[in-house]
């Protein structure tokens, strides 16, 4: 598929429209014309009318044997230039829009409002078909300055020019530049008579200003295409040269026709010639992505496997997991062995839901394990860590996640009251059974839940709950074997007695909170 | 330590972890909605600033590529490959990059209370990477982040024509609603990777428009071109006509290769085109109607879901 040009469709050309017409033609063609005119004059007293004649001969010229530099608006591919250029057919826009049919191919008169076979024609030789130094873009030009004199007559019996009729001697002394080109190379290459019909065409433009398609310029402009791809081959750059010659008096040379006996070589006038440098070919862009379903194919990811037919616990297992898009890969675990685990990166072949497991402290709780396959499942223990890692890489991210964290834990400690602590923390006593109940709560218990849990752990750590610097008292450090059973200093709880084995500050601590605990072994 | 204490401290976890408050639970197809987040404020709130870094994580950005396909045989060469993004995937990886720099249990409660909140507010965040990334102006806040979906394609033509364009519909026309493009980059020379706002229905990829130029196409060894309306006959004017396509004849010559027959392929684009009821009354067919048939525009090539692949269509997807 391709995109859609933007063709006029009405009579005026809407902005940012294109208009392609067959041609634009002159009431006149070039040539040289005698303007007569014949009065006759009644006289009253007379019997004879005398009659008076006027004669004016006139010229309607237009370009034959070279073109201005300045009526050459844009070539395509663009001159000098190296680039992809395969299967482009070359173009050139020329700012007047009536010279392709300026004049006939073989210099007889139009039919008026008949359109005449265009008598210019761009041709596409290859250095390597120009022979000689033409293989590098800055070779020295293949077009030779002389005068129209040294076209028509070359001097040479090998060497035809075009076959013209009526070139004035003043004409024979302009200079212009002409190109030698190979019989058989030119019989090849260029176009035939109906070829040429359809090569030039008009092209109207109306940009408003904005471009499209590429195009800045307005208005009307004759264009001239190729009628041969540009070469490009496998490996290694090709220069390309685009020859606009004229092919006035060649009509007999081109290819159809035989090549006169004896001629060698064509000698055309070159009107503009340009030459670019034609890349290796990369392929053309809606062929590659055409070749995909049959080349890697389009599906959902997921790693290739050959159909799984058996209806076994295993290959269900296996069919399961492929289909879901996860890899098989060989877990080495710390332990030293080398199991098989499931992984899946972040991209899946199913829809996924949110899970609901919260939040893992830490990356080997994230890996889980399927006790009746004995397989692991990696991938959110790894996505843990690698997420861990991206974040320890960015030292601005892990800056700011550290000021945040401990501007919360300021703003809960400058808030949190231990009396108020009581009334929210789980009851004393309950078991473990029924303190999972109470997650339902609404959110503002949550919070405090929160800001009670924070103090819980700084309780833990030994901080005060009152507002207390941490530098203020440290707690003095005493050697685990010579604490005592009054618990540790900070805490303010009170000793507890001795139950037996020695029981540290944490153990009483939970026991308040929680109750004493069943001692289960 | 003894087993009682063991199991102590192991349930003193488990109840840290259900101080938090349970999840809703979220259909995967609806996506997340604004209206989702809890609108309770954190005592302190996260900084925009920590929210675009985890934005930027979450649609991979840094993530190495052997996380993303761990296995080379997943993207053969000249493959694409549609996928899902996993959300509890990008929750694990969130939640590892909040926890850098955990001392104690009274961090880890304070990211188990506000964790749910900081991932719905990541992904919410995602449209707006892109833009701040290209230095763009921000679009508006999203009121809905879909599923997060996506392609991986590997190929020649990513390396050939860098600035590929990728648009995704929610429908199969392109009429329907263009799915916002979260991510569009090169992984590698010839790997792109494309995330879209959205479950799509059809993705269209077009090479980089160039300057208007007249061209053939190739098929293998031969060459076709692609018809394009007059605008009679109820074909608009200057668009591709189906995905006809009529053979172009070259010249035979062994010597002189590439050269266009012109009266032959003339002839066979006006038969092509009185077969399609493409031209007017009189059958004209002048250089004007070659011209807007030989005119190579940038090629388009869509890919639709469970559309079984026609002769010359984009391809097909389960």
């Amino acid at each position: 598929m391709s995109e859609q040009i933007p063709l006029a469709t009405g009579d005026q050309i809407q902005p940012g429209e294109i208009r392609f017409s067959e041609a634009a033609l002159m009431p006149l063609s070039a040539g040289t014309y005698r303007l007569s005119a014949r009065q006759e004059v009644v006289l009253q007293q007379e019997d004879d009318t005398p009659t008076y004649l006027a004669q004016q001969q006139f010229v309607i010229d237009g370009p034959r044997f070279s073109l201005a530099p300045s009526d050459v608006q844009m070539v395509m591919p663009p001159s000098a230039q190296a680039g992809d250029w395969e299967n482009w057919m070359p173009n050139i826009v020329l700012r007047r829009r009536i010279i392709p049919w300026v004049r006939t191919i073989d210099g007889s008169s139009r039919p008026p409002d008949a359109v005449s076979t265009p008598w210019i024609g761009l041709l596409v030789v290859t250095d390597t078909e120009l022979g000689g130094a033409a293989g590098a873009i800055q070779a020295p030009s293949p077009v030779v300055t002389g005068t129209v004199a040294d076209l028509l007559q070359t001097g040479k019996a090998s060497i035809a020019g075009p076959q013209l009729a009526n070139v004035s001697a003043d004409e024979q002394k302009a200079p212009l530049l002409y190109l030698d080109l190979d019989a058989a190379l030119f019989q090849g290459i260029a176009p035939t008579l109906t070829d040429l019909t359809f090569l030039a065409h008009v092209r109207d433009v109306n940009t408003d200003s904005k471009e499209i398609l590429g195009l800045d310029e307005d208005g009307s402009f004759s264009v001239v295409v190729g009628n041969r791809t540009i070469q490009t081959s496998g490996r290694e750059d090709v220069v390309n040269y685009c020859f606009l010659v004229s092919l006035e008096g060649h009509q007999n040379h081109l290819p159809g026709n035989a090549v006169p006996p004896g001629v060698k070589t064509f000698r055309f006038a070159s009107l503009a010639w340009w030459k670019v440098q034609a890349l290796p070919a990369r392929g053309d862009f809606i062929e590659i992505m055409q070749d995909l379903p049959g080349l890697g194919g389009d599906a959902l990811i997921g790693m290739p496997h050959a159909a799984i037919a058996g209806m076994d616990d295993n290959s269900r297992t296996a069919a399961a997991g492929l289909g879901m898009g996860y890899t098989p890969l060989t877990y080495r675990m710390r332990a030293g062995e080398n199991v098989t685990a499931w992984y899946r990166g972040p991209i899946a072949s199913v829809p996924t839901g949110n899970d609901g497991l919260g939040a893992f402290p830490s990356s080997d709780l994230a890996i889980r394990y399927d006790p009746k396959t004995a397989l692991f499942d990696l991938s959110q223990a790894a996505a843990w860590q690698i997420g861990l890692l991206l974040g320890l890489s960015d030292s601005s991210f892990a800056r700011q996640l550290f000021e945040w964290r401990r501007a919360t834990h300021a703003s809960v400690r400058n808030t949190v009251n231990l009396n108020a602590l009581v009334q929210q923390l789980p009851e004393t006593g309950v078991s473990y059974g029924k303190a999972r109940a109470v997650s339902s709560a609404s959110q503002g218990q949550r919070l405090a839940r929160f800001a009670a849990t924070t103090a819980l752990s700084s309780a833990l750590i030994g901080e005060g709950v009152e507002k207390r610097r941490p530098t203020d008292r440290l707690p003095k450090r005493v050697r685990r074997e010579e604490r005592t059973v009054e618990g540790t200093p900070g805490t303010g709880l009170a000793a507890q007695p001795a139950g037996g084995a020695a029981s540290d500050s944490l153990d009483n601590l939970l026991d308040r909170v929680f109750g004493p605990m069943d001692i289960v072994e | 330590m003894t087993g009682a204490r063991k199991k102590r401290r192991i349930e003193l976890a488990d109840l840290m972890r259900m101080a938090a408050e349970p999840l809703v639970q979220r259909h995967a197809v609806r996506g997340l909605e604004k209206s989702d987040v809890p609108s309770l404020p954190l005592p302190v709130p996260l900084p925009q600033s920590v929210i675009d870094w985890l934005a930027q994580a979450s649609l991979l950005y840094g993530v190495p590529f052997e996380y993303i396909v761990p296995d080379a045989r997943m993207l053969p060469r000249e493959s694409i490959r549609f996928f899902y993004m996993d959300v509890n995937w990008l929750q694990r990886m969130i939640e590892g990059a909040m926890s850098i720099g955990v001392s104690s249990s009274a961090d880890s409660i304070q990211i188990l209370t506000a964790i749910q909140e900081i991932v719905d507010r990541t992904l919410l965040s995602t449209p707006q990477v892109r833009a701040r990334m290209r230095g763009k102006p921000l679009p508006a806040e999203a009121e809905q982040v879909g599923p997060i979906t996506g392609f991986l394609l590997r190929s020649a033509a990513v390396s050939g024509w860098p600035g590929m364009e990728v648009t995704a519909y929610a429908g199969e026309t392109t009429d329907s609603a263009v799915l916002q493009l979260l991510r569009l980059d090169r992984l590698s020379d010839t790997i792109l990777i494309a995330l879209f706002n959205g479950l799509p229905k059809r993705v269209d990829i077009l090479q980089p428009p160039e300057s208007l130029h007249f061209g053939i196409r190739p098929n293998g060894a031969t060459f076709y071109s692609f018809l394009r309306g007059l605008g009679y006959g109820g074909h608009a004017p200057g668009l591709q006509i189906g995905s006809v396509e009529a053979p172009v004849s070259m010249r035979t010559d062994a010597r002189y290769p590439g050269v266009v027959d012109i009266t032959k392929t003339a002839a066979s684009l006006k038969n092509a085109l009185k077969t399609q009821n493409a031209l007017d009354t009189a059958e004209t067919f002048t250089s004007a109607e070659f011209a807007v048939q030989m005119v190579r525009a940038a090629g388009l090539q869509s890919f639709e879901w469970g559309v079984a692949p026609t002769a010359a269509q984009g391809g097909k997807s389960q």
